[in-house]
């Protein structure tokens, strides 16, 4: 980086490094910046003020950022791309592994009945297109029909030796779902889980299944395409070989060697119903938990692409010119601060959590985590938005919290901190709440995480008005059952992750609604929210797209007045950079990263000529 | 010395067995009471603690019985040389093992190996010219080697190797039978660099036992027998100032083995390190019982094995 941003100054200034409150950020970055004298008055950050580049610096920015080209055309065949990943998988069943790491590795091999349709050029507006169902219709709001692809057949190895994929194998892998999948509560109607939407599935034919519906809903098709429910896989898969530790494909590529802690290697599936359009021969992704590790292996030519922080992205393209600089779409995903609500405890009042929303500085936040600020200088584009209760990378849906459309609920994103103390006051507080505030320190939500909730518990604790002690739990044995699933049963407040849903729907269900597998609003059902959950409901049965949406923006302004949980501040589009030679790099653009196995990893090619390895 | 190492053995069979009661205690009892237990974890991750789930769970992973059978059964397993499954993939442990245990022994030995290699001459060399520059940029040397975390001198290495010189370590790992030029070629630099940590102390301690020994009167003597300086040094000097040096190399061996984690994790490699990382993350009980077992197991074996090699070093050591 050039030189500290807003935050590092501004919080160097303030002492906070030495009061303890950002343990763990300190760098010699945040020590050789200018000290002086300050006060919780200062004006928040605004990221609109700060100065952008001038049009010809913009200009030269722009003309970096790589073109997008289509070379289908010219596109050769072969070789084997040379990609990584951060960690090994749990085991190889999607549908039965405890963790979502299966389901990423499995969207690789087992097919789904739908599949997302990939932007031209343009993010993936998330519409469908069929996979393994070639067709369907439905005939009634609460019946589905697909039609399999009469030439879909298993990968040639024991024991299904290129038998066709039939009715029976998606029953076979419903069921396996509903009985056995982490998200099973999401989709499937359960004696425990009355409201899931599915209520049966069954083979009319060899390739004709039906899905039941108890009510229409809205989100179903997305949901079979999303590779995190209804992964497709063989009878077989229950006895004839151990899914756990091997793999049957059906879909465009093989799993060909799986060297634990080491490497994946995926090849293209012979069989596959459309392999003359897949262009690579294959994917050798290497484990690489490490980021310097990973960020030498990317500089040595060795993996293609890499998640360079976005604080690095100018440095490291100064360094490798030739590098490509792309930007990403707005992502979809909006972490948050969660709050335990056992009666009694300060965060039930809705006047508490709204204070402690208006301690937050979103825009330094953001400029701190997304480096807006020097992208701006430099003259890259920049779009910064707040989060809403959903993410704004919703279009079409998400409500701009900076906007008069958030209503009533539009003072409660924005710093104020006099305000907060009124409302504290009000509530009955009239010195700084203490209470815990957890988060985990490990890498499970990568390495940036930790210092995202850092910077909140810094944020909040700045006005004096909370005393937050840091707890740092570990994410499986305590994280997991104490917090996150722990339906507000706990003290204090946590930060933490949320899973990348495909359809806002399931965001909402899983989030908000008081029945809903990871909710996080209700404790012990005493505090039922009952018109958002009337809400979260009636925009699942809404078949009409655009009443429907407006009942999700409906939910986000009234949510917002509530304020039951924090949404992570906000975002700008990523940049990312890799080698100029994948050929079609960013020119077909999934809806999500693991579901386009099949639309996006099949266009890509080696473009030789521009080989420099 | 027949006796002897008999007599050690059955100890350390004893030894074996409390470790392995220690333990499965710990793993089955107290961490359960703390943190919660391994079914639980799972029943979170698949979204609820629904207790019909949990039952299943435990039976299906054989966690119902009482404790003592629970034990008796794990033991008698581990005799048999069936170390279990894993609770999160099914995958045999000793499988595991058996391909793991040798990558994290190659790199622990060879890196011992090189450290020896690299310590004890530099030791010999510092005593020899004591208090002169030889002596002082030694130690200095020996300090800062001490003072340098080889996990961060290996993200230094491949980071600067990228930039100035466009190099990083292999990526796909192969094993010595398959591929003996690029298993040298993707172990070389993580085995020096774990050989690297200990070197600061044993060249410290072998300059410490040298000086010790030198003041000794049988070097004079041997010195007024007009000896050379290199047969009094190497013949008579050194093999008595390696024993505590045996003590220290010896022992060092197991915690360089378990010790691997974070260059298997830098380097990409298959080690036992990651392994066992990777199941205290999951509280995979089988796995943690037996890698934990296993690093027992050498740490006992390599004491014996110190101890015997007394016998070699110094005849007056009797066994």
């Amino acid at each position: 980086m050039s030189g500290p941003n807003y935050w590092q100054r501004k919080y160097t200034r303030r002492g906070m490094l030495a009061k303890g409150a950002t343990a763990g950020l300190g760098t010699a970055g945040f020590a050789l910046v200018g000290c002086g004298g300050g006060d919780d008055d200062e004006e928040p950050l605004d990221l609109e003020s700060i100065p952008t580049a001038d049009a010809t610096k913009q200009q030269e920015a722009k003309s970096i950022l790589w073109p997008r080209e289509d070379t289908t055309a010219k596109a050769t065949k072969g070789e084997i791309y040379q990609a990584y990943t951060t960690a090994d998988v749990t085991n190889l069943d999607p549908l039965a592994s405890p963790s979502f790491t299966a389901n990423q590795a499995g969207s690789w091999y087992y097919p789904r009945l739908l599949s997302y349709k990939p932007g031209y050029k343009v993010p993936s507006k998330g519409e469908v297109q069929g996979y393994l169902g070639a067709t369907w219709e439905q005939p009634e709001p609460t019946r589905v029909v697909f039609k399999l692809r009469p030439n879909a057949v298993w990968e040639n190895k024991a024991p299904l030796n290129k038998r066709a994929i039939d009715a029976e194998d998606v029953v076979f892998s419903w069921n396996k779902f509903a009985a056995q999948n982490t998200s099973r509560k999401d989709l499937a109607k359960l004696p425990d889980n009355p409201s899931g939407p599915v209520e049966s599935v069954k083979a009319i034919d060899k390739t004709t299944v039906e899905f039941k519906l108890q009510y229409p809903y809205a989100p179903f098709l997305s949901a079979m395409a999303y590779s995190r429910y209804l992964q497709v896989m063989p009878r077989e898969s229950d006895g004839g070989y151990d899914p756990r530790n091997e793999v049957r494909s059906g879909g465009p590529w093989i799993l060909d060697n799986y060297q634990r802690s080491v490497i994946f290697q995926y090849r293209k599936n012979p069989d596959y119903w459309d392999a003359n359009n897949v262009l690579l021969n294959g994917f050798d992704i290497p484990i690489i938990p490490e980021y310097a590790a990973g960020l030498a292996q990317f500089r040595a030519k060795k993996v293609w692409g890499f998640a360079v922080r976005q604080e690095e992205i100018i440095q490291v393209k100064k360094e490798v010119p030739e590098l490509a600089l792309d930007q990403g779409a707005h992502g979809r995903t909006a972490w948050m601060t969660y709050f335990g609500l056992k009666p009694g405890t300060p965060f039930a009042d809705d006047r508490v959590r709204r204070a402690a929303s208006m301690l937050i500085d979103r825009d330094l936040w953001i400029d701190t985590f997304y480096n807006v600020s020097q992208f701006r200088t430099e003259g890259y584009p920049t779009d910064v938005r707040y989060h809403s209760h959903i993410s704004a990378g919703w279009e079409g849906l998400w409500v701009d919290p900076k906007s008069n459309d958030m209503g009533e609920g539009k003072i409660n994103f924005t710093k104020n901190v006099a305000e907060a103390k009124k409302l504290l006051e009000a509530a009955g507080y009239t010195s700084a709440i203490e209470s815990e505030i957890a988060w985990i320190a490990t890498g499970q939500y990568g390495t940036t995480f930790p210092k995202n909730a850092e910077v909140i518990k810094g944020m909040l604790e700045e006005s004096g008005l909370f005393k937050l002690k840091q707890v740092n739990p570990d994410y499986q044995t305590d994280y997991l059952p104490k917090y996150y699933f722990a339906k507000g049963d706990f003290s204090g407040i946590a930060v933490g992750a949320t899973t990348a849903y495909p359809e806002v729907d399931q965001f909402l269900n899983a989030y908000y609604h008081s029945k809903g597998a990871r909710q996080k609003t209700s404790f012990q059902g005493t505090v039922i929210d009952q018109k958002s959950d009337d809400m979260i409901d009636a925009q699942r049965k809404e078949l009409d797209a655009g009443k429907r949406a407006q009942i999700i923006k409906d939910w986000q302004k009234y949510t917002a007045t509530k304020m039951i949980m924090i949404p992570y501040p906000g975002q700008s589009p990523a940049f990312s950079l890799f080698w100029p030679w994948i050929g079609n790099a960013g020119v077909f653009r999934a809806w999500d990263t693991e579901s386009g196995r099949d639309t996006t990893e099949t266009k890509l090619w080696f473009d030789k000529s521009k080989y420099t390895g | 010395m027949g006796r002897y190492v008999t007599q050690r053995l059955m100890l350390a069979g004893l030894t074996l067995v409390l470790v392995s009661i220690i333990v499965f205690t710990l793993l089955r009892v107290v961490v359960p009471l703390v943190y919660g237990d391994a079914v639980d974890i799972i029943a979170a991750e698949y979204g609820g603690t629904d207790p019909e789930l949990v039952q299943q769970l435990k039976d299906d992973y054989g966690l119902s019985e009482a404790l003592v059978p629970q034990y008796l059964g794990w033991a008698g397993s581990i005799l048999r040389g069936d170390l279990g499954e894993s609770l999160f993939n099914g995958r045999s442990v000793t499988g595991e093992v058996a391909d793991r245990l040798p990558v994290s022994f190659e790199l622990g030995l060879v890196g011992l190996i090189s450290s020896v290699l690299f310590s004890v001459p530099m030791g010999v060399a510092a005593a020899v010219a004591q208090n002169r520059w030889p002596d002082y940029f030694l130690r200095t040397s020996a300090i800062l080697v001490d003072s340098i975390p080889g996990f961060w001198l290996a993200i230094m290495i491949i980071t600067f190797g990228s930039i100035w010189f466009n190099w990083a370590p292999p990526l796909k790992f192969e094993y010595l039978q398959d591929d003996p030029i690029a298993h040298i070629k993707i172990m070389a630099m993580p085995a020096l660099l774990i050989g690297l940590t200990p070197s600061g102390s044993l060249i410290r301690l072998v300059r410490t036992q040298m000086l010790e020994v030198m003041r000794q009167d049988y070097i004079r003597t041997a010195r007024a027998k007009g000896l050379t300086g290199r047969t009094v040094v190497f013949a008579h000097a050194l093999r008595n100032a390696l024993l505590p040096v045996v003590t220290v190399i010896g022992l060092s061996l197991p915690g360089l083995v378990a010790g691997t984690a974070i260059f298997e994790s830098i380097f990409s490699l298959p080690g036992m390190g990651q392994y066992l990382v990777s199941s205290v993350g999951n509280l995979d009980y089988p796995v943690i019982m037996a890698t934990v077992f296993i690093f027992s197991v050498l740490i006992v074996l390599s004491n014996l094995a110190v101890d015997v090699s007394y016998t070699f070093i110094d005849p007056r050591v009797r066994l």
